[in-house]
């Protein structure tokens, strides 16, 4: 009887797990799907997953461009990488705990990530201060980009989130192509800016792509 | 609240989490062919290494091999938690998981360089056969519990699977020599070369000496012999996302290994005029029936048999048997004549692999492999040989469906066609009955093989095919709902379902849970093969007797409901705390037969334990990495293991200095029983200390010295149970080695 009973109560739960995991994969398929107001404000987890990804990739690249001296602030001060827009992801945080954790530096000075939210805030950042080598910007301020909003500058090289930014052509711009992060080099750009490009970047490198 | 411990207004994290430090440190590491690899929505049972995932994952990198002096990836999973390896002869180590993994690598799915060498007739693989050279090896996998919906039949404990680098990560030239003290040498060279912009290859030679050890008694060990390996792989990017390789290999290897003769030439004392006497003296009922005991206690003068009871001499070539006599081992009451017989036994095997895979606009990633393999065993000491050909083909592909589902699928074929071929040994080349069983038509033979396998079955076919979804139900839950589907001819169609949870509820814990029904399908050697290992003299008949131990052809495959629940913990981003809980029931559980006429039998099992990992980079010069597992497991409401039920270590590394690290790791196992019909043996639980210094004299070299085993001159760990005699000693040794990297 109590044998019975129990073999009642597994099975109802049973029916009731099943139920629970119907109902959800159901809901995922067709109800479930997050607002868009809520995706721009939120970071998901694939979001914050490319992120990661394009950091690594922006630090990796770094060992690989050669800046001329004269761009280059004196060697005992740092140099700055400006991360500019709404940071939902941690952009800058993730960018400066990879340079403390690989001892990343420019020429022997060391970098420190600065941030500001607005390209007009970058652009005036910029303006006159040679120790701003780089300057990523994030897809949230892509809307407010035009060319030129940040002039050319010797030494000064732009990294682009997204496919806007390439279209624009900025010297480095990151893209998402088949679930997988993959940065376009501008090579023209570069020589354009005086920054030297190890070609070894290039060889047996999938994650670059060389942008003519 | 976001994924971190903090948040801003928009309910992101401010901070990053331990679990995102940890993972951006891992990415930086690693190269850009690898950095490409890593996609942005995860698939659960592809990406092993991604935190979130909700399975016991264990990755061995190529420096965990060479910075604590293994010859090879086999001596590295001692580290594992949940993993018991064990060493027996010179040239073997064993690898097991979890409680009735069987004897050996038994009831884990084993892939390396992307094709299963789990063998269908001992239903094992043979690591240190299909070994790599360190310099080629990108890591290895070690997923415990049965990732039954991705990896099907035989993932019962677990899987191990060793991924090998594109030939474009091994460009230029790879030399790695260790010297044991012994004599033990071994000798890795690879090389790597570009064809064009796009396309690259490597080949590779292995030669491995075995030196000749002891075994318990003191005895030599016979167990010296050699190994040797070649292989290649090309690799060639066709066009944008879409790769193709071509990998091959062959090895050979010669030694020679024992068989235990000691109480394989009986006598029955039933038949006996004595046995009255021996049923009174041991308080046994009038009929009892007494179980038949070697010949050589039969003879010893202990029991007053009378002279003409024993075989006439020439009814069994005492001669033969006299001359593999070698002085005696323990038996209940005393000691019998310890009968040896070496044979040789040899592996040879090639194989072929390849693989195309792509990605396509719509995201699609796949994959076809294909594989052939030949390999030929010789048991020249059981007068077994097999031959076998395998073919191989299958995709897999995995798909991002919506925001929230990722697609994997996949299908699979595999064809094995065996040759399977018995010898008679010398010492059994006399006139026995074959058969008692089958009075009145009984049959006289001298031509009755240790083992004969029934060539009825030879050619076996499996289809398989398996759809997973990785449901992101939520930021923080993973859901993933899978089945694999087989059918095949041993076993016939089985379903393997699966389901795994992951829930991250903040950015330094990870619980998951993880349900499979996993099946593992009797070995070829259970089902097939009849085991002859003795004759037993009949004074009543006047003739030998074999005692035949038939396979079971009905045997079904093992079902097992695996259930699995897990904590992952990172406190802070340099210490990572993980937990893992399972328990298996096993329906059908093959095991050893109590009865006199099979070998094998069916029986229902339970197992249940964890395990306990920790990660520390106690500081960037200090790494502690250390591991506790408890296994208990129960055969029909009995207690039993076959796996220690308590294992631990702990390993460090310590860099003194950019050229010199020391490393240290101590190991410890539970006491253990090696089962004999004869002369059960136990392994005493035992503590393992190896200490290692390794020097960088350049950029691209190493040179380590190791101690291995201090703590004690010798100690035992496993043996082959009813084929060796005892235990060989695992002694305290010492190693050279010379490594240069690519």
């Amino acid at each position: 009887m109590i044998a019975c009973s129990v073999a009642r109560i597994r099975l109802s739960f049973l029916r009731v797990g099943t139920r629970i995991v119907f109902l959800a994969t159901t809901m995922s398929f067709f109800g479930f799907e997050q607002s868009g107001a809520g995706k721009a404000m939120r970071a998901s987890k694939e979001e914050l997953r490319a992120v990661d990804l394009e950091t690594t990739a922006i630090i990796r690249s770094i060992k690989h461009l050669t800046w001329k001296e004269r761009h280059l602030p004196p060697a005992d001060e740092e140099v700055v990488l400006l991360v500019v827009g709404h940071d939902v992801c941690l952009f800058k945080e993730r960018l400066a705990f990879l340079i403390e954790n690989d001892g990343t530096s420019i020429s022997g000075r060391k970098i420190r990530v600065e941030s500001c939210e607005s390209i007009n805030s970058a652009r005036k950042a910029q303006s006159g201060n040679a120790r701003i080598l780089m300057v990523c910007l994030l897809e949230s301020v892509s809307k407010d980009w035009t060319r030129n909003a940040i002039p050319d500058q010797q030494g000064l090289v732009l990294f682009g989130q997204g496919e806007i930014f390439r279209r624009q052509g900025l010297s480095l711009c990151s893209r998402i192509e088949n679930n997988r992060i993959r940065l376009s080099v501008n090579l023209k750009k570069l020589n354009g800016i005086q920054v030297e490009v190890d070609h070894g970047l290039f060889f047996m490198n999938p994650v670059f792509r060389l942008e003519e | 609240m976001g994924n971190g411990a903090g948040a801003n207004e928009d309910g992101n994290a401010s901070t990053l989490t331990p679990f995102e430090k940890a993972e951006l440190k891992r990415l930086i590491n690693l190269d850009f062919r690898e950095l490409s690899k890593v996609s942005i929505q995860g698939v659960l049972g592809y990406d092993q290494e991604y935190w979130r995932n909700p399975a016991s994952v264990h990755v061995i990198r190529p420096e965990d091999v060479t910075f604590f002096g293994y010859a090879n990836t086999v001596e590295a999973l001692r580290g594992v938690p949940g993993m018991h390896v064990s060493r027996g002869l010179a040239y073997d180590n064993f690898a097991s998981m979890r409680n009735f993994s069987g004897f050996s690598t038994q009831k884990f799915l084993g892939k390396i360089g992307g094709r299963e060498v789990t063998q269908l007739m001992l239903g094992s693989a043979n690591y240190s056969v299909d070994d790599y050279p360190v310099a080629v090896i990108d890591r290895i996998e070690i997923i415990r519990g049965p990732g039954a919906s991705i990896w099907g039949t035989n993932a019962v404990n677990g899987v191990i699977n060793l991924v090998t680098k594109h030939a474009g990560d091994t460009q230029g030239d790879s030399l790695r020599l260790l010297l044991q003290d012994n004599g033990t040498f071994m000798g890795d060279y690879v090389h790597g070369g570009q064809v064009s912009s796009d396309a690259f290859y490597r080949v590779w030679f292995r030669n491995q000496e075995y030196a000749e050890g002891r075994l318990d008694s003191g005895n030599p060990a016979r167990d010296d012999g050699y190994l040797r390996k070649l292989g290649f792989r090309y690799d060639k990017e066709i066009a944008k996302d879409l790769n193709f390789y071509l990998a091959g290999g062959g090895a050979t290897r010669r030694l020679e290994h024992v068989l235990d003769l000691s109480n394989r030439l009986l006598f029955d004392l039933n038949a006996s005029s004595v046995a009255p006497a021996v049923r009174l003296g041991f308080g046994l009922p009038v009929g009892f029936s007494l179980p038949p005991i070697p010949l050589s206690f039969a003879s010893n003068g202990l029991l007053p048999i009378p002279g003409a009871e024993f075989p006439p001499v020439a009814s069994y070539e005492k001669s033969v048997w006299d001359s593999i006599s070698n002085g005696s081992v323990p038996y209940p009451f005393g000691s019998i004549a310890r009968l040896e017989r070496y044979g040789e036994m040899t592996n040879d095997s090639g194989h072929l692999v390849s693989k195309l895979e792509g990605i396509t606009d719509y995201d699609l990633e796949w994959s076809v492999t294909s594989a052939l393999e030949q390999t030929d065993i010789n048991m020249g000491h059981l007068g077994f040989e097999w031959k076998q050909n395998q073919y191989d083909l299958a995709l897999d592909a995995n798909q991002p469906f919506g925001d929230l589902h990722r697609l994997s699928f996949g299908l699979g074929y595999r064809r094995t066609e065996l040759e399977v071929r018995s010898k008679v040994l010398e010492p059994f080349a006399f006139n026995s009955i074959e058969d008692l069983g089958k009075f009145p038509s009984l049959t006289v033979s001298n031509s009755i093989p240790i083992l004969s396998y029934d060539q009825a079955f030879t050619k076996f076919d499996q289809f398989s095919a398996y759809l997973q979804d990785s449901i992101n139900l939520t930021e923080q839950v993973v859901l993933s709902l899978g089945s694999k589907f087989e059918e095949n001819d041993l076993t016939g169609t089985s379903v393997h379902p699966g389901a795994r949870f992951s829930w991250n509820p903040d950015g330094s814990n990870v619980f998951w849970l993880g349900y499979s029904k996993a099946y593992r399908q009797p070995s070829l050697r259970e089902r097939y093969t009849t085991l002859n290992p003795g004759r037993v003299w009949s004074p009543s008949l006047g003739q030998w007797v074999n005692l035949p131990f038939a396979g079971d052809e009905s045997l079904d495959h093992e079902e097992i409901d695996a259930y699995e629940i897990g904590w992952r913990n990172r406190p802070y981003e340099d210490l990572l705390i993980e937990l893992s809980s399972y328990y298996y029931d096993t329906q059908n559980a093959v095991l050893a037969s109590d009865s006199q006429t099979s070998a094998y039998e069916a029986k229902d099992a339970k197992s249940f334990g964890g395990e306990l990992s920790i990660d520390w980079e106690v500081s960037h010069a200090w790494r502690l990495r250390g591991g506790y597992s408890l296994a208990r497991g129960e055969v029909e409401g009995e207690r039993k293991y076959d796996f220690p039920e308590q294992t631990a270590s702990l390993r460090s590394i310590f860099h003194h200095s950019d050229d010199l690290s020391f490393t240290q790791s101590l190991f410890y196992a539970d006491e253990t029983q090696i089962p004999s019909d004869y002369n059960p043996i136990s392994i005493p639980a035992h503590l393992r200390l190896d200490l290692g210094l390794i020097w960088k004299p350049a950029e691209d070299w190493e040179i380590g010295v190791f101690g291995r085993d201090l703590l004690e001159p010798h100690h035992l760990e496993t043996m082959y149970p009813g084929v060796d005699v005892e235990p060989a000693r695992v002694e305290r040794s010492f190693l050279l080695t010379l490594y240069r990297k690519f």
